[in-house]
Order: C-alpha cells, then sequence, then structure tokens
C-alpha cells in the first residue's frame, strides 16, 4: 500500500503533498437495560491528501480510490486559491521516517470472538441493572482498530496500527420524577486485558447513582474545592490543555502573548506534561497522522509556561519545536493538533491533608465533560460532597463549574500524592479522539464558580 | 444498491439500503488572512436486514465487496439484537427541490470572493478579532427497501459566517446566512451584531442574582435537548422520563411549543426520515402541555405506536450517518415563534443576559432536564441596552421550572448553523451566578 500511495502522489505540481490511507474496523456492541441493542463488526476506509503550493496549504478527504486523482488536482486548487490571502504556510523540518509499528496489546480484540465480547458487557451491565434503585443502564463496549498508512513527498513512509478498546456508558436511577446518572468507563490501547475484572467499577457507580437520589443540588455560588483524579484530568484536558495546543491561540495576538512559553501563569505546585508515549495507556501514539515523531513534552514547569503542542504548521509559525500532535479522527478528516495524555503532576499530600487545609468546601469527584472557549472553560461533576471543617460530610448533586483559565491555575493551592489516568478518551474539538487520555492527582483550588442548579 | 437488497433477500431476509454521497468545499479568514481550505468526497452504504424477528446492521464506506457487506450483517444478525418491525412501503420519492446544480460548479474562488464579501461588512473592527467562513456543499440520500420503498434525496447548500470575537477570548458573536443556492446576507443583521458587541466590550462582574434570561437561537440547543433526552420514546420505553405520565399536563409556560416538522424548514428539508418513514407534523410540547413522545421503527414497535418520520441517523453531535443506526431522533424539532421582535424582547428587559453562546450544554443531568451552562458569551443588558459582558458567569435551573418563567418568544425563527431553526425566548427570574 506504501507503494501505491507513493504513485498516487508523485507528479502532481506542489512543493509539499502527503497522502494517508487508513482501514478503520469498528466493533461495536451496546446494550440499554435488559436489551441488546446493536452488535457488529465494520471496516471503513479512505484517504486524506494535503498539498501546499506557493505558501497556501489545503486538504482533501475522499473515501473512493478512484477519486484520488480529482482529490490531489482539488488540493492543489485550494492550496493556490489561498496562497497569497494574507498568510504564508510553510513546515518545519522534520527528517524523513520509514517505520512499521504494530501495538503491544496484551489480548488482540482482533482475535477475541464476538460472543466472548457481548458476554463481558452482558456481566457488567447486570452488575449494575441488579443494584436496588437502578431503572436502567446503556452500556457499550467498543473497539477501533485502525491501521494507518502514510507518505509524503519528503520520503517518509510509515505504517502504524492503533487499537482502542473500552466498555463504558450511563447507569441510570430514578424515583418519582427524579432521574440520576452516573459515567462509568474501563479501557485503553493495549488489548483486552484492560476490560477484565473490572466488576468492582461498574458495581460502584451504580451505588453512587442510587445515593444520588438521596443527595440535595449543591446551591450555586463561589467555593473552594478539591477535585479528584478524574476531575483533576478533565480540568487539565479543558482548562489549560487547549490552551496549549498551538492552532487554538495561533490567530489570536492577545491570547499568544499571555501563552508565551516563560509567563507563569500557574501556582507553584503546577507541572503539566503531555506524554503520550506512556505505554498502555489510551493516547499512546508513536507517529502522529503527518508522520512526525511525537515527542514528550513539557508544558508547564511550576507554574511556567515550558512548551506547546504542535502540528509542523504551527510549529513553524511559531519558530519551536515539532511535537508530533497532529492528530485526525479517523480518514474522513484533515488531522489538527490534539492532546494525546496530558497529566498534572502528583504533590507529597495525602488527600486528608488536602481537605483540612481547604476547611469548608465541596470535594468532587468524576468529570461529566467539559467545554473551554478561549481562557473560559466549564466542566461537570458527576457527584461530590460538602467539606466543613476538613470533614467530608453529605453528598450533592447537579455540580457545574466553569472557570478562567488563568485565573484558577494561580489558585491551584496543592496536589495530593495519588496520580490516575483516564482510561477513556473522547475530545471533540471540530472532530472526535478517542485517545485523549488525561489525570493527575486530586488537588486544591481556591474561589471556584460553581453553577448549581 | 438493488444487487444489495438481492443478495440479503437470497438469504431469507428483509432488508433496507442506505447510501449517501457528499461533496463539500469551505474556507476562512481570520483578521484579513486566509486560514483554512479544505474538501471533502464522502460516499457510504449501510445495510439493515431482518430476519426471525432479528436485526442485522453493516456498513462499509467504499463498496467493492457486497457479499462482505451481507456477511457483515449476518454476524451482527446472530448476536441475537430483536427487532420486531418491518421496513415500511414507502413507495418512490424524488426529492430535489432543494438541489441547484450551479453549486457542483462552485470552486475555492468562489468561496474566496464570499469570504472577502462578508469581511467587508463588518468593517473595520476597533477591538477583537473578525473571522469569516464560507462553503458550500451537496448530499444525495437514497434508500431502498425489500418492501418495495425506493426513496431519493438531493439537496445543495450555500453558507457564508461572520464573526466577532472579543479581544483576549476565543468567544463573540455571530452571523450566520444560508440558503440553497446562495447565502443571502442580511445587512440589518450584521448592523445589529456589530452594534452589539461594540456595546457589550466592557466586563461587567454581576454576582449571583436572579434576573431575566434571554436565550437566542444559538444557545437554544441546551435546551432543546433537554426536552429531547425527557420526550424520546426511547426514554418512556426504559420507564426513566422525567415526562411519564405527563402526557396532556401542563410542564411549562403556555407561550412555548416545541414541533417537529422536517419537510417544513429553510434548510435541510426531509420528506422521509433515515427509516424511509414518510416525514409530517409532530407536535411534542403544544402551549407548553406534553403532547408526543417521538420515535423510529424499533420504539414505535415496542410501544405498538405508529412510527412518526422522525428515525434519523444522528447522535449528539451529528455524526457519520452510514455508520449510526437509526434512533429517534429530536434534530428536526424547533420552538415555535411568538408575537415579539427581538426589539420588543429587548425592551422587556430591565436588568438580565443575554445567552449568545452556552459553555458545557452537554455536562450535567440531561435526562432530568438539569441545564447549569457557562454565559459565553453572555451580554449584560441594563433598560433594554446592552451594556457590557458578564465576566465569569453562570446560568442554573432546571428547564422545566425555567421555561415557566417564559415571558416572550420572537416571531421569527433563525437558521444557525444546525437542524435547529429557533427564535429567541425570554425567561424572568433565574438563577446566575457570576464572579
Amino acid at each position: 500500500m506504501l507503494k501505491k500511495l507513493k504513485e498516487m502522489i508523485s507528479g502532481a505540481d506542489t512543493d509539499y503533498l502527503d497522502i494517508r490511507y487508513e482501514v478503520k474496523k469498528t466493533t461495536t456492541v451496546s446494550i440499554a437495560g435488559p436489551e441488546l441493542k446493536n452488535a457488529g463488526s465494520n471496516s471503513t476506509d479512505g484517504f486524506v491528501i494535503r498539498a501546499l503550493k506557493y505558501g497556501g496549504f489545503s486538504s482533501v478527504t475522499v473515501t473512493r480510490e478512484e477519486d484520488v486523482p480529482e482529490a490531489v488536482k482539488l488540493a492543489v486548487q485550494g492550496a493556490s486559491a489561498m496562497a497569497g490571502g494574507g498568510k504564508t504556510v510553510s513546515l518545519a523540518d522534520v527528517e524523513p521516517v520509514r517505520d512499521y509499528v504494530e501495538p503491544d496489546l496484551h489480548g488482540d480484540p482482533a482475535e477475541v470472538p464476538m460472543e466472548e465480547k457481548i458476554a463481558l458487557l452482558w456481566k457488567y451491565n447486570n452488575i449494575m441493572l441488579e443494584q436496588p434503585g437502578i431503572a436502567n443502564t446503556n452500556l457499550s463496549y467498543r473497539e477501533v482498530d485502525r491501521e494507518k498508512f502514510f507518505v509524503s513527498s519528503e520520503g517518509t513512509a510509515i505504517r502504524e496500527r492503533v487499537c482502542t478498546v473500552s466498555i463504558g456508558g450511563e447507569v441510570v436511577a430514578c424515583r418519582g420524577d427524579l432521574t440520576q446518572n452516573v459515567r462509568a468507563a474501563v479501557g485503553g490501547a493495549n488489548g483486552m486485558a484492560v476490560l477484565m475484572g473490572r466488576d468492582d467499577v461498574f458495581l460502584k457507580k451504580a451505588q453512587i447513582a442510587k445515593d444520588l437520589l438521596d443527595a440535595e443540588p449543591v446551591k450555586g455560588g463561589t467555593y473552594d474545592v478539591v477535585i479528584n483524579p478524574s476531575l483533576t484530568g478533565v480540568f487539565i484536558h479543558e482548562a489549560f490543555g487547549h490552551f496549549s495546543e498551538a492552532d487554538i491561540i495561533e490567530d489570536n495576538p492577545s491570547l499568544r502573548e499571555k501563552m508565551a512559553l516563560g509567563e507563569k501563569i500557574g501556582s507553584d505546585v503546577v507541572t503539566i506534561i503531555a506524554d503520550t508515549l506512556i505505554p498502555n495507556q489510551v493516547g499512546f501514539y508513536k507517529y502522529d497522522d503527518e508522520g512526525v515523531p511525537v515527542k514528550t513534552t513539557s508544558l508547564m514547569l511550576n507554574g511556567v509556561l515550558k512548551g506547546r503542542l504542535h502540528s509542523r504548521r504551527t510549529a513553524s509559525e511559531f519558530g519551536e519545536p515539532v511535537t508530533g500532535h497532529c492528530v485526525a479522527q479517523d480518514h474522513g478528516f484533515e488531522p489538527i493538533v490534539r492532546m494525546g495524555t496530558i497529566y498534572l503532576e502528583k504533590g507529597e499530600k495525602p488527600l486528608e491533608d488536602l481537605m483540612k487545609q481547604m476547611g469548608d468546601g465541596l470535594y468532587l469527584c468524576d468529570g461529566k465533560g467539559g467545554q473551554t472557549s478561549g481562557e473560559n472553560f466549564t466542566f461537570g461533576a458527576q457527584y461530590g460532597y460538602q467539606v466543613r471543617n476538613g470533614e467530608i460530610q453529605e453528598m450533592v448533586r447537579d455540580i457545574n463549574i466553569m472557570g478562567n483559565l488563568f485565573t484558577t491555575m494561580k489558585n491551584i493551592e496543592a496536589a495530593d500524592n495519588t496520580m490516575k489516568l483516564s482510561e477513556r478518551g473522547g475530545c471533540g474539538k471540530g472532530q472526535m479522539n478517542i485517545k485523549s487520555g488525561h489525570g493527575g492527582p486530586s488537588i486544591l483550588i481556591r474561589s471556584m464558580v460553581v453553577g448549581g442548579v | 444498491m438493488e444487487k444489495l437488497l438481492e443478495l440479503a433477500a437470497a438469504k431469507g431476509c428483509r432488508a433496507e439500503v442506505f447510501s449517501t454521497r457528499e461533496k463539500s468545499l469551505s474556507m476562512s479568514k481570520v483578521n484579513g488572512s486566509v486560514d483554512d481550505v479544505s474538501a471533502s468526497i464522502q460516499s457510504g452504504v449501510s445495510l439493515r436486514i431482518l430476519r426471525d424477528g432479528r436485526l442485522g446492521f453493516a456498513y462499509t464506506k467504499n463498496l467493492i465487496d457486497r457479499e462482505e457487506l451481507v456477511a457483515n450483517a449476518l454476524a451482527s444478525l446472530d448476536a441475537g439484537v430483536e427487532a420486531l418491525y418491518d421496513f415500511p412501503d414507502t413507495g418512490s420519492i424524488v426529492f430535489s427541490e432543494d438541489f441547484d446544480e450551479s453549486v457542483e460548479e462552485m470552486s475555492f474562488p468562489d468561496m474566496r470572493e464570499r469570504i472577502d464579501h462578508i469581511e467587508s461588512l463588518y468593517g473595520e473592527m476597533k477591538q477583537g478579532i473578525m473571522e469569516a467562513a464560507a462553503g458550500c456543499g451537496t448530499i444525495e440520500i437514497r434508500i431502498i427497501n425489500t418492501s418495495g420503498a425506493d426513496l431519493f434525496q438531493k439537496e445543495s447548500s450555500v453558507y457564508s459566517i461572520g464573526t466577532m470575537i472579543y479581544p483576549g477570548t476565543s468567544s463573540g458573536l455571530k452571523n450566520v446566512f444560508a440558503g440553497k443556492l446562495d447565502a443571502e446576507v442580511f445587512e440589518p443583521d450584521v448592523k445589529r451584531t456589530v452594534s452589539n458587541f461594540d456595546n457589550s466590550l466592557p466586563e461587567v462582574e454581576i454576582g449571583d442574582s436572579r434576573m431575566k434570561v434571554l436565550f437566542l437561537p444559538d444557545s437554544m440547543y441546551a435546551l432543546t435537548w433537554r426536552l429531547g433526552a425527557a420526550s424520546s420514546a426511547k426514554a418512556f420505553y426504559e420507564k426513566v422520563s422525567p415526562l411519564l405520565n405527563k402526557k396532556d399536563k401542563q410542564v411549562f409556560s403556555p407561550l412555548l411549543s416545541v414541533v417537529s416538522n422536517p419537510a417544513k424548514r429553510s434548510m435541510g428539508r426531509r420528506k422521509f426520515d433515515d427509516e424511509g418513514v414518510r416525514t409530517g407534523r409532530v407536535p411534542v410540547f403544544e402551549n407548553g402541555v406534553f403532547k408526543n413522545s417521538y420515535n423510529n421503527l424499533d420504539y414505535a414497535s415496542k410501544m405498538k405506536t405508529a412510527p412518526l418520520g422522525t428515525g434519523f441517523r444522528s447522535g449528539m453531535w451529528g455524526g457519520d450517518k452510514v455508520a449510526l443506526s437509526p434512533s429517534p431522533s429530536f434534530s428536526f424539532a424547533n420552538f415555535v415563534t411568538g408575537d415579539k421582535s427581538f426589539e420588543e424582547i429587548l425592551e422587556m428587559m430591565d436588568r438580565g443576559v443575554i445567552v449568545c453562546g452556552a459553555l458545557g450544554a452537554h455536562s450535567g443531568n440531561i435526562l432530568n432536564g438539569d441545564l447549569s451552562i457557562g454565559l459565553n458569551p453572555g451580554l449584560y443588558v441594563e433598560n433594554g441596552k446592552v451594556a457590557g459582558r458578564v465576566k465569569d458567569a453562570m446560568m442554573a435551573g432546571n428547564i422545566y421550572e425555567m421555561l415557566s418563567k417564559t415571558i416572550a418568544v420572537e416571531n421569527s425563527p433563525h437558521y444557525t448553523g444546525s437542524m435547529y431553526e429557533n427564535p429567541s425566548i425570554l425567561l424572568d427570574d433565574i438563577s446566575v451566578v457570576g464572579s
């Protein structure tokens, strides 16, 4: 296939051209309550072509091989149309690479029969559904196995397989008109083993859903909060991580100034690393979707900005090193700057000390989605507790937090000595990235705006 | 396509083939520089088969090996997913009134002309960033099934978007203009946006209080998602909807009605849903009274009701139609227009905020109707005039309580680039939490 791709892009009148062909095999099993809703395996494929000409840069996606010549022509036309439009694009230099990468899988999902996958999903589903107070479940097994072939006019030729598995969904508890739901997920990028023996995860979430029926909604206001590792991961991803993606701030002069490397924007306890090479993590890959080897990148050290995530285009624009973070959802999308695995470094104190340090406030647990827009971010917590005098007390529900990146990063006062990384990704920055891993320790943040209900 | 039906029928199956072909171009400009240029030519086929009360489902983007696609569907069928319905005999429909072939001939230079034009309308900005985007596309959908349906739809669309971004942020105010052949730009809308932008440049700290809240069409999806989750036949079948036992009961203000009608809209009209059922008017809420849940073939059969033409292949975030199974879809449901102009509604606001964008609308307990969103941006209004934009503020509540406090509904809908075409609605006495 690599040879065929090379032939497809040879002879085009451009300064640079690349082509990515991908075969994506997806296996999905879905259960809703006591019913199997969906089960099947499917394969799709497609091509993404990118062209650079006269400082213009353009991309085209196509599904059919016979459309590739038209796509190459269209990409060159697009680049030409952009040229002279006020911005001159160049790509940071990289060494051409030739490589073939197979993942290190503990139990290749491709070799596990469908019946076993369905049985495993039923097992976790029923653990939740059989708990008292639980009205329904929506649980899915999802396996995405991508075989990617990348060829550039500079001589890079890479074949890499990335395989992600997860079991996740929600458990719903009901009483009268009140409905409460909690999310549960296990998974990773290292095969089926990570899905085995995880009964405790699903049991705990069902119990939390039931307990939420007796919890009071949190009252809106400004609180000091301790957030657990799951929420720290969501917070670091939403509040800071997107701002460290160069394309987000590229065209915004005031944000580029605020995010200049060397600026101190966080408290001394904040050190943030983007490490997509951590083995077995959901975010793991070796080459991004423009053929650049991914590098572990220190983004913030003791509150001081140290690095940024880049594509070749943004690295050139910023005059900073390439990091290998230009990733596409699949063959239907051009690659854009994305996080792989990002985390906040742990501290030295136990969780109890953070609670005492906080005194009165909220202890918030597990992410329920988040979003960022410029320097503002928001994220939800699945459940939480009132904390009084350093002691965890009654459960609260319906918790959403909003903040400003620059204010909040300076208000992080302490991190505990634990560390946990997420097992399932799902970031929707224009296109879905199921390989966005994140995590960290529990952290104490002062003065967060909590919306309540 | 027909060959696939034959192959499935040879295995003793009822079958449905859903296929799409799409082509699109887009270009954008930021602060005077062309920023992004891209195109896409995508196609796909999905196959559903029924046999012995079971469903099989398979899809592909490149239909090269028909036998393999049928084999995948048969393997899926063996898993035992129950299906107690048949595919509808809708007859033949060819709908191409919303297609203009000249859109297929549009090129990148055409898009360049459009973004230059839209940029020029906003003039020289005093502060902030100007973004202009333009695009065009065509989409074909065909559905055939063994019950005799042969349905074809082809449509084109052209859009232009102008967005003004506040300094130091990524949030702003925008205008979306779209049409089947051209995106006619209404200059009074642009002038109003520029005026609101200029007046809202100062940041205002509002603290915690209760005030009037005006949802613009751009942020109405935060409400629609929650109403859609609760009124889906799926939530009723699973007995988890907060609207259980509330049919024909008042659940919010009589000023509000929400109707799904895919055939009646300015863009993206549909005469049949993604299962081949003819679409029609489905009143879900009428004058604040809950009237009907919406369904697809599967949940219609489970609930022993008629399918309503509301089964579409879409998720909360859209998604790949070919890869998604049809499900009950609220994506064509819109709030019905009221009797007040936007200016009259603004004058009703002695003190309040305008929700121009909702941050985190997908968070929280959506099924229960709980809403807690960042105002991004939220414009602060005093005595009927935009007086600034709120700093770090959220609004929160349960939507059934919130919508019970509706005091005005705008008299015209607005296309916002999504399926939804809603008017603005004004609510009173809503909790807003600010820094």
